[in-house]
């Protein structure tokens, strides 16, 4: 199974939210990253067929998607950044609901949005209205609809904004165990989510591919220019206004800088292996000062 | 049906009854009806006896007493019948006591004559008055006193409706045809249950099928679930096609609830007493031109009203495919849907003409028979309950298909 | 200022360009400004200012239904053959400019503004005192409008169209409010929808108003103090309310 991007484009008049993006993602876990206007939600938008593209083509297995219509979004989940739901509906009879248009019925949909809702921790909540449901229990009814008729391709917008550190790592140990044969494309700020699951990650910058790869191989690009110092106080607040700087720790009287930088940044300081973290921030801190100017 | 059709369609009538708003309709609808009905109750009577009669007692009464008198009346038989019939209104004057609360003599004497007094007059109307008024005045002292909704603007209207226009000859022409003797019969219960039906179409029925199915499609955007259904297998297509057909069952129910209620009230009251009378025996539609009966009246009456809620419902799911979330829905559907009600002949009578063929006019059936109103289509002049009829339709159809694909072609956008 | 002159100040700004500023220098008039907020008299933000900026986050549709109205009541309201006429077309007018009105003056607890603007320096009393100010005097000067209109055209008693005004107008927001406080309608469609129906009983009842005349006065006197207790209940629960929103 093959879903394949090729030079998408999506405008919205003169805004390019999707510029010339091409990619092929084959069965495996992708991690999206980007800054807020990236144009992931967009892209996924135009995956999920929601959205027509401005140009380009997106195909599964060779075949245009709009033309596969039912065949496509069979095997199509869901869930969106802004998770939709009938307040007055309970969990039960939302995921009922989802299983129907999912082409789903009877005795099958029952338990599989049974065990996906246990699978999501909100089997003592299934007969509860939505509308009393938290924030993080809301996201994970969203997840837990997506996965409903375990579907081939599952496009995640998000999924654990709002999810608490235990959630989310009972969130990563779902999509693990679900993803093996499925192409399974989640976006996200919070990089450890995608450090740990995703195979391959691809990072988004206006609207452009600008790398990807698993998460050795693109941290490598800034593998010598991570750097970490502990300096004193003053020495610390100069550095943070004239330098990328990662991370700040004080540690007693003195503060532990981890700062991205091409050349030594300070006396004492080392390198150190980078991480997710600090290749978003080189990508992102740059498109922020471009913004900036 | 397929199961998950089935399964849909319950889920999309689910959501139109499971808000609190379906609550309060519900109650309104209910206590109208109340209202309308109460009218029962207070309805009062004496025999001849002078014995105070009240509600269905004095319904039946009146009818039984009143219906001795049925039937049709040419002229030797009118002329003898108007002879009784004077005879008694004498004699209940001249037997009425100087409390004229109780009115003696009309009970005792006159009350048995009624109807078929009324129905003479109206027949002597209309050989006497209208024909003649219509080939001298031509029609502006009749639409004036006719009871049509529009009649308060009638100076507009005055160049059709005058002598020898080619509008007041089709009518002398239809009023010349008419059938006579017209048919007598008691019918207060006929005309009771045209004028609440006609009412209750218009409200509360109406509105509750505007504001129930304004959300079925604005609600999917505003509460973000348009990017979740529409990404499923059946989003597309059979999901559109439930939440039509909901939204059409749905305004199938309420019709058949508001006219069974209505109509089956007002027959279990008065029974089906005056089902045969000529409409122009009827209060309402005393200078109606159209040789029905009254049985074919409430049929139209129904049949124009079906088509209208029909379209209504195409409306509201044409309004609501097309606005972002149900409150920015409702204001232009209640706009659309009630703002043809307003007479703007006094402005334009053109645009008032085609404001009669909105949806809401149709439901307003009974307003098309009390006068008819004629257009002029490639040469031909088609009456207004024809081309209504029509419009409804073709509208229903057209705006239905028009919602699907609004919807269908929804862009998820932020 | 005008805008030209604003954009050439800017421009001769931004000229000069800035050394960075010195770290301790930043640091000493951070705690000065601190020193200084700390002991400046907290003013009262002025009635007029607070309605000012009120007025421009009235919807606009509100402003056009009022205007609507008035209007209406300028094309249509010629050739009544009687007062008859003239109190039924007020009862089908009236509605017009009353039924988005309770919709708009709850529009906060609506849509979850209540939290943040506990959390405001003016009180969600305050604001909904200003915000009823606002509204009810735009309403009012329609209603009032409209009947000078009508006196204008008919010779009618002034204080008998006000009345005849007024009574649909309390009638509609009671019915609006009382849903919101007795039936717990919580969404804005619903409150619409509920405004709508009440506005609606009286466009199709047009024709009882006639039959109000003698009661007309007392009718309005009345409603408009069963509108003034609910909006005081409304105002007092928006004020007290601890369970304001669920947190979700």
């Amino acid at each position: 199974m093959e879903l394949s991007l090729k030079h998408l484009t999506r405008k919205y008049g003169e805004k390019i939210a999707v510029d010339d993006f091409s990619a092929a993602f084959a069965p495996k876990v992708y991690g999206l990253l980007g800054a807020n206007g990236a144009g992931k939600t967009t892209l996924m938008r135009l995956i999920c067929d929601i959205l027509k593209p401005t140009s380009g083509s997106i195909t599964l297995d060779g075949v245009g998607i709009s033309s596969l219509d039912e065949s496509y979004r069979e095997k199509l989940g869901y869930d969106p950044q802004r998770f939709g739901y009938y307040p007055d509906f309970t969990a039960e009879s939302y995921m009922a609901y989802i299983a129907a248009l999912k082409g789903i019925g009877g005795a099958a949909a029952r338990n599989e949005a049974r065990w996906l809702l246990e699978a999501v921790g909100l089997s003592d909540a299934a007969k509860r209205k939505i509308k009393t449901f938290s924030g993080g229990m809301q996201k994970r009814l969203g997840i837990a609809q997506a996965m409903l008729g375990d579907p081939a391709i599952l496009i995640l917008d998000e999924p654990t904004a709002g999810l608490d550190p235990k959630e989310r790592v009972h969130f990563r140990n779902l999509i693990s165990s679900f993803a093996p044969g499925k192409i399974v494309i989640l976006s996200t700020h919070i990089v450890s989510d995608v450090e740990y699951i995703a195979a391959e990650i691809m990072m988004m910058r206006q609207g452009r591919l600008i790398r990807r790869g698993d998460a050795r191989t693109i941290t490598g690009i800034i593998a010598d220019s991570v750097w970490e110092a502990v300096v004193a106080p003053d020495v610390a607040e100069r550095a943070s206004a004239g330098m990328t700087v990662g991370n700040i720790r004080h540690e007693g009287g003195a503060v532990r800088l981890r700062i991205l930088s091409d050349k030594k940044p300070l006396d004492g300081a080392v390198r150190v292996e980078p991480n997710l973290e600090d290749l978003y921030l080189h990508y992102f801190e740059e498109a922020a000062e471009s913004c900036a100017e | 049906m397929c199961r998950i059709t089935r399964a849909l369609i319950k889920f999309e009538l689910k959501k139109i009854a499971q808000r609190r708003i379906f609550l309060i309709l519900l109650l309104v609808f209910a206590a109208f009806a109340a209202y309308n009905f109460a009218g029962v109750a207070s309805r009062y009577t004496y025999d001849s006896s002078l014995n105070r009669l009240t509600g269905i007692a004095a319904i039946r009464y009146d009818r039984d007493t009143q219906n001795q008198y049925a039937g049709r009346y040419g002229n030797a038989e009118a002329a003898e019948m108007r002879e009784r019939i004077n005879a008694a209104a004498e004699r209940a004057r001249s037997e009425s006591s100087e409390d004229m609360l109780i009115y003696e003599g009309r009970w005792k004497y006159f009350l048995q004559y009624e109807t078929v007094s009324d129905g003479l007059s109206r027949q002597n109307a209309i050989e006497d008055f209208i024909i003649p008024e219509i080939k001298s005045n031509g029609l502006i002292n009749i639409y004036a006193i006719s009871g049509a909704r529009f009649f308060q603007f009638a100076d507009n209207w005055k160049p059709i409706l005058a002598a020898g226009s080619p509008y007041s000859e089709k009518l002398l022409a239809m009023y010349e045809n008419l059938e006579l003797p017209l048919a007598i019969e008691y019918n207060l219960g006929f005309e009771n249950l045209v004028k609440s039906l006609e009412s209750a179409l218009l409200f509360p029925a109406a509105a509750i099928l505007a504001i129930a199915l304004a959300p079925v499609f604005s609600d999917e955007y505003g509460a973000g679930m348009a990017p979740i259904l529409l990404a499923t297998k059946h989003g597309k297509r059979r999901l559109i096609k439930c939440k039509i057909i909901a939204a059409y069952l749905f305004a199938i129910g309420l019709f058949l609830l508001t006219a069974l209620l209505y109509a089956g009230f007002y027959l279990l009251a008065w029974g089906a007493s005056g089902a045969g009378a000529s409409i122009q025996t009827i209060e309402t539609f005393r200078f109606s031109p159209y040789g029905i009966a009254a049985w074919q009246a409430l049929l139209s009456i129904l049949g124009m009203g079906f088509l209208g809620f029909m379209s209504i419902a195409s409306v509201a799911l044409l309004v609501s495919a097309k606005t972002k979330n149900s409150y920015n829905a409702l204001i232009p559907l209640a706009a659309i849907v009630f703002l043809p009600l307003i007479d703007i002949s006094r402005v334009s009578v053109a645009i008032e003409k085609i404001l009669l063929l909105f949806p809401i006019n149709a439901v307003a059936a009974a307003d098309m028979l009390r006068f008819p109103i004629f257009y002029n289509i490639g040469g031909m002049s088609l009456d207004r309950i024809v081309l209504s009829a029509v419009v409804s339709a073709v509208a229903a159809a057209a705006l239905c298909a028009m919602a699907y694909r609004a919807f269908r072609a929804y862009q998820a956008r932020n | 200022m005008n805008k030209k002159q604003e954009k050439q100040f800017k421009g001769q700004l931004a000229q000069y360009a800035a050394p960075p500023p010195d770290g301790q220098k930043k640091q000493r008039a951070i705690a000065l400004a601190q020193m200084a907020l700390k002991e400046s008299v907290v003013a009262k933000t002025p009635l007029l200012s607070l309605a000012r900026s009120q007025a421009r986050h009235v919807s606009k549709p509100l402003w056009l239904l009022q205007l609507a109205a008035v209007l209406a009541t300028w094309l249509f309201s010629k050739g009544f053959a009687d007062m008859r006429q003239v109190q039924s077309f007020i009862f089908i007018v009236v509605p017009i400019l009353a039924f988005y009105t309770a919709p708009e003056f709850v529009k906060s607890r609506i849509y979850g503004m209540g939290e943040l603007e506990m959390a405001c320096k003016n009180s969600p009393a305050k604001i909904a005192a200003v915000k009823l100010l606002l509204i009810g005097t735009a309403n009012i000067a329609a209603i009032a409008a409209i009947a000078l209109i009508l006196r204008s055209r008919y010779q009618a008693d002034f204080a008998t169209l006000l009345a005849y005004g007024f009574m649909p107008f309390n009638v509609i927001n009671c019915a609006t409010l009382s849903a919101m406080e007795i039936f717990k309608i919580k969404t804005s469609y619903a409150l619409l929808s509920v405004s709508l129906i009440a506005s609606l009983v009286f466009v199709f009842g047009s024709d009882a108003a006639p039959l109000l005349q003698n009661a007309v006065t007392g009718c309005s006197l009345g409603s408009a103090a069963l509108l003034a207790m609910l909006l005081a209940f409304s105002i007092k629960r928006t004020s007290g309310r601890r369970d304001i929103l669920i947190w979700n």
